[in-house]
């Protein structure tokens, strides 16, 4: 009798240890701790899919240039509200155009081009070593949410500016001349805060010329 | 056997008790927030810290602030003691990207929200939002601002912060994006000053010893920047080398005033740790729509531009 009191202690004994243990010990798997997939960010490809597919669905919101510098003078914040996209807090704004002009001169950052019709306004295109995020930001497809690390983000902007270089730019390059029409679609940003001096510099989406038609 | 039996369920009835125990307490009184900060041995977090807190206050909330020391492990005892003193939301400056998500999900777990500030983790599912520094984009504007002035020949040096810190990582890249296409601007250098200006000085001070002609020096945040001009002064280089900071701190300003540094990317710690408190309130009073990522520009300070801030933020 004694052996079986002893024996049923031992076994209740180790039913207790084994409930303490399992309320205390929480097993979980790897990637729910890791919390993401393995496979990593490809900013190229999806810069590529964006040109390709996004972005040429949101071209035909595109502003027009000269309407926008007049509303830009005379209500920055109407301008903004209506045209203006921004990521996050801040005070810089992307916008989406359109537009055509003359080529007044060809400077080394990009082409000077006089807007029509009035030609009372410049822009600059810019051709070379452009850093901006307004082409990213101005379409409004690409939410800094929908990625983990914001360096994803950040090195879409990268991809796309090497598209404009690589295809846009490179494509056109005898149309930048001085006295030639150009027409363009693209993407510049704006300080709501600075008081703009110089000519807007437009990242071009498209280029293509009125005379020999679309590119 | 029968009083064995009896023992026996009254130990496990002990036990029950002592475990469900150690849920989170019930509070009374006002709701308690939990300000995290990565370390408080920066003014600049100093200023997240204390803004954070501040606002808070304002908002009713008790409000206790911890240290992490730049220590994930630190980092992680405050959240077991957050969890289970029962705060109601967390405003948390991580540590480590990687390294800190899984203090955040155990939060999330135990229906505590955190509102991460500055500093991201790389996870979308565990913060409820994360107000973010844009330093890619503030370095960005650095880099060419530093090709404007250093010009597209030279030698420089990059003095980066934390290694397992996103934002190290954004502002170096930034920068990168736009003077890597300058092949004549040369980096002769670049190494971690764990954004300590002890440290900067040091590093500093080593990598003039084998370079000792050099035009810039870019570093990832404004303590490294004032140590690395402590150090450049102490060799009779500080006229001749072009320092870069980024933060916004007082003595950077200062120091731009004065025209001894160059330029710094103002962040917005108050910003970011106001709108951090704001949204913990919205979130406690039922609001669930945020953003998961909020990022906050960064404004370039330079000599020219000055004037227009102050530490930490702009001039009123």
């Amino acid at each position: 009798m004694a052996k079986l009191n002893n024996k049923l202690k031992g076994l209740l004994y180790l039913f207790l240890a084994v409930l303490v243990l399992g309320l205390s010990i929480r097993l979980k798997p790897l990637d729910e701790i890791k919390g993401q997939s393995q496979k990593k960010f490809n900013a190229g490809e999806y810069a590529l899919d964006f040109w390709n597919r996004s972005l040429p669905r949101v071209l035909d919101s595109a502003a027009d240039m000269e309407n926008l510098l007049a509303l830009l003078e005379s209500d920055k914040k109407a301008a903004i509200e209506t045209h203006g996209k921004s990521v996050g807090i801040g005070a810089q704004y992307s916008f989406l155009v359109r537009g055509s002009g003359t080529i007044e001169h060809v400077a080394s950052k990009g082409v000077v081009l006089s807007l029509a019709p009035s030609h009372n306004d410049t822009v600059m295109i810019r051709t070379r070593n452009f850093f901006s995020n307004a082409i990213r930001d101005a379409s409004g497809v690409v939410n800094v949410s929908d990625f983990p690390s914001t360096m994803e983000f950040n090195e879409i902007s990268g991809e796309i500016n090497k598209i404009v270089q690589q295809q846009v730019v490179a494509d056109h390059l005898d149309l930048f001349e001085t006295g030639k029409p150009l027409e363009f679609v693209g993407a510049f940003e704006l300080d709501e805060n600075t008081r703009k001096t110089t000519p807007i510099e437009i990242i071009p989406i498209r280029i293509n010329s009125p005379l020999t038609g679309d590119r | 056997m029968f009083k064995t039996l009896k023992r026996a369920c009254l130990l496990t009835l002990a036990v029950l008790f002592i475990l469900t125990g150690c849920e989170k307490t019930e509070q009374s009184g006002p709701q308690k927030i939990a300000v995290v900060i990565s370390t408080l041995n920066n003014p600049w977090f100093v200023v997240l810290g204390e803004a954070a807190s501040k606002r808070a206050r304002e908002l009713g909330y008790e409000v206790t602030l911890f240290d992490s020391q730049n220590d994930n492990a630190k980092e992680t005892d405050h959240f077991e003691n957050i969890i289970a003193a029962g705060f109601s939301a967390i405003l948390f400056n991580p540590t480590d990207a990687d390294g800190s998500i899984s203090n955040v999900r155990r939060a999330k777990e135990a229906d505590i929200p955190t509102f991460c500030m500055d500093r991201e983790i790389n996870s979308n599912d565990a913060a409820v939002a994360q107000i973010l520094s844009d330093n890619y984009s503030g370095c960005v504007k650095l880099g060419q601002y530093f090709v404007e002035k250093v010009g597209e020949q030279g030698k420089y040096v990059e003095l980066l912060g934390l290694v397992g810190d996103n934002n190290t990582w954004n502002r170096s890249k930034g920068f990168h994006s736009v003077v890597d296409n300058y092949p004549g601007l040369k980096m002769v250098a670049q190494q971690s000053a764990d954004f300590d200006r002890n440290k900067a000085m040091e590093v500093m001070e080593s990598i003039l010893q084998a370079h000792p002609e050099l035009d810039a020096v870019f570093c990832g945040n404004d303590a490294m920047a004032m140590g690395a001009y402590q150090a450049l002064a102490a060799a009779g280089k500080a006229d001749q080398v072009m320092v870069f900071g980024f933060d916004g701190a007082r003595d950077v300003i200062d120091a731009i005033r004065d025209k001894k540094i160059m330029a710094t990317g103002m962040q917005f710690p108050k910003v970011m740790a106001r709108t951090a408190a704001e949204m913990a309130n919205e979130y406690l009073n039922g609001r669930r729509d945020f953003d998961q990522k909020i990022p906050v520009a960064v404004e370039l300070v330079t000599q020219e531009n000055v004037d227009a801030y102050t530490a930490y933020g702009k001039a009123q």
